[in-house]
C-alpha cells in the first residue's frame, strides 16, 4: 500500500532537507514508505544524494588562480598600511631567478670555450 | 594556521601576509563561484582581505578563520553582484550525462565524476545570482543558514527558500527526469 504522499511532496521535501545523506533516517515515516515503493522517487533520492556529494566536493576542487592575485592583495594591504611597497611578486622572482641562472650558464660556457681556445 | 591567526590578530603584518598566501586560492574559488566572473572575483577577494585585515580585532576565534573569511567574501560578493546586476544566460552543451553510480562497474567512472563535477559547476554558474549564492555557501562551503542570511542581508527563511529552489533547479539541470526538458536555467 502506498502512502498518501505524492511524488511531488517527496521531491519537494528532498530539496529542502538539510542533510546530504538525503533520505533514510532524515526522512519521515510517510516519505520513507512512499520512497520504498516508488521507483521514480528512489531514483530521485539517488540523484539528490549524488548532487549533494558533488556540491560538497567542489570546495576542494581547485580553480585556476592568476599568479599575480596574491601580489595584488598584498599591495592593497601595503597601501592601506601606508607602506612603501618594494615587493617582488613570487612569479617575477622566479622569472628573474631563471634568467639569472641562464645568464650564469652562458657566462660559464663562454669562459670555458675561451679557455679551450687559448690552450689550443 | 591557528598560530598565524593569533599573531595576525596581535598585529603581526607578516603573519597576515602568510595567511593570504595560504588562503587566497580558496577565497578566490568561492568568489569566482559567487560572481561567475574572473575580474569581479579578483576585486571581491582583494576587498575581502582588506576588510578582514581591518577587522581582525573582531575575529573572536569561536569560528574557524576560514569560515569567518568566507563570510566576508560572501558579503563582498553580494555587494558586487548587487551593483552589477548581471545575469548571464549562456547555453549549456545539450548532451545527456549518464553516470554509473557504481564506479567499480564503469571503467570510465573516474573521468565521469570529473565531468559531473564540471557539469554541476557549470549549472551553478547558470543560476541567477540570488539562488547561486545560497547554494554555494550552504552546500559547497557549508556555512550555516543564519550566517548566509546575515551576509546576504536576507531572512533565514528566505535563505532556506532560495536554497530549496536552487537545489531543485540544479537537480533538474544535471539529472533531468524523463519528460523534464533540459533547458538553460
Amino acid at each position: 500500500m502506498r502512502s498518501d504522499l505524492s511524488c511531488d511532496d517527496v521531491l519537494h521535501a528532498l530539496s529542502g532537507t538539510d542533510d546530504e545523506r538525503v533520505g533514510g533516517e532524515v526522512m519521515d515515516e510517510a516519505s520513507r514508505t512512499h520512497v520504498g515503493q516508488c521507483l521514480r522517487c528512489q531514483a530521485e533520492v539517488a540523484n539528490h544524494r549524488r548532487l549533494r556529494r558533488v556540491l560538497r566536493s567542489l570546495a576542494d576542487s581547485p580553480v585556476p588562480v592568476d599568479p599575480t592575485l596574491e601580489h595584488e592583495i598584498l599591495l592593497t594591504l601595503d597601501e592601506f598600511d601606508g607602506r612603501q611597497s618594494r615587493r617582488v611578486p613570487g612569479y617575477a622572482a622566479a622569472t628573474l631567478g631563471g634568467l639569472a641562472a641562464a645568464a650564469g650558464v652562458i657566462a660559464l660556457a663562454t669562459r670555458q670555450r675561451r679557455g679551450a681556445r687559448l690552450v689550443g | 594556521m591557528d598560530d598565524l591567526v593569533q599573531w595576525a590578530v596581535a598585529g603581526e603584518r607578516d603573519a597576515f601576509d602568510e595567511i593570504v598566501r595560504r588562503t587566497h586560492r580558496d577565497a578566490y574559488g568561492l568568489a569566482l563561484r559567487l560572481t561567475s566572473d574572473e575580474e569581479d572575483a579578483r576585486d571581491v577577494v582583494q576587498d575581502a582581505y582588506l576588510r578582514a585585515y581591518r577587522s581582525l580585532d573582531r575575529f573572536r576565534g569561536d569560528a574557524r578563520f576560514s569560515t569567518w573569511l568566507y563570510r566576508i567574501v560572501a558579503n563582498c560578493a553580494a555587494t558586487t553582484t548587487g551593483k552589477r546586476r548581471r545575469h548571464r544566460h549562456d547555453e549549456l552543451p545539450d548532451e545527456a550525462l549518464m553516470v554509473d553510480a557504481r564506479p567499480e562497474n564503469d571503467p570510465a567512472a573516474q573521468a565521469a565524476v570529473g565531468d559531473l563535477r564540471q557539469q554541476v559547476d557549470d549549472a551553478i554558474r547558470e543560476l541567477p545570482p540570488r539562488l547561486r549564492s545560497v547554494v554555494v555557501l550552504r552546500d559547497v562551503y557549508d556555512l550555516p543558514h543564519d550566517a548566509i542570511a546575515e551576509e546576504l542581508g536576507i531572512s533565514v527563511s528566505a535563505a532556506k527558500v532560495r536554497l530549496h529552489r536552487a537545489r531543485r533547479r540544479l537537480r533538474e539541470r544535471v539529472f533531468p527526469l524523463p519528460g523534464e526538458a533540459r533547458h538553460a536555467i
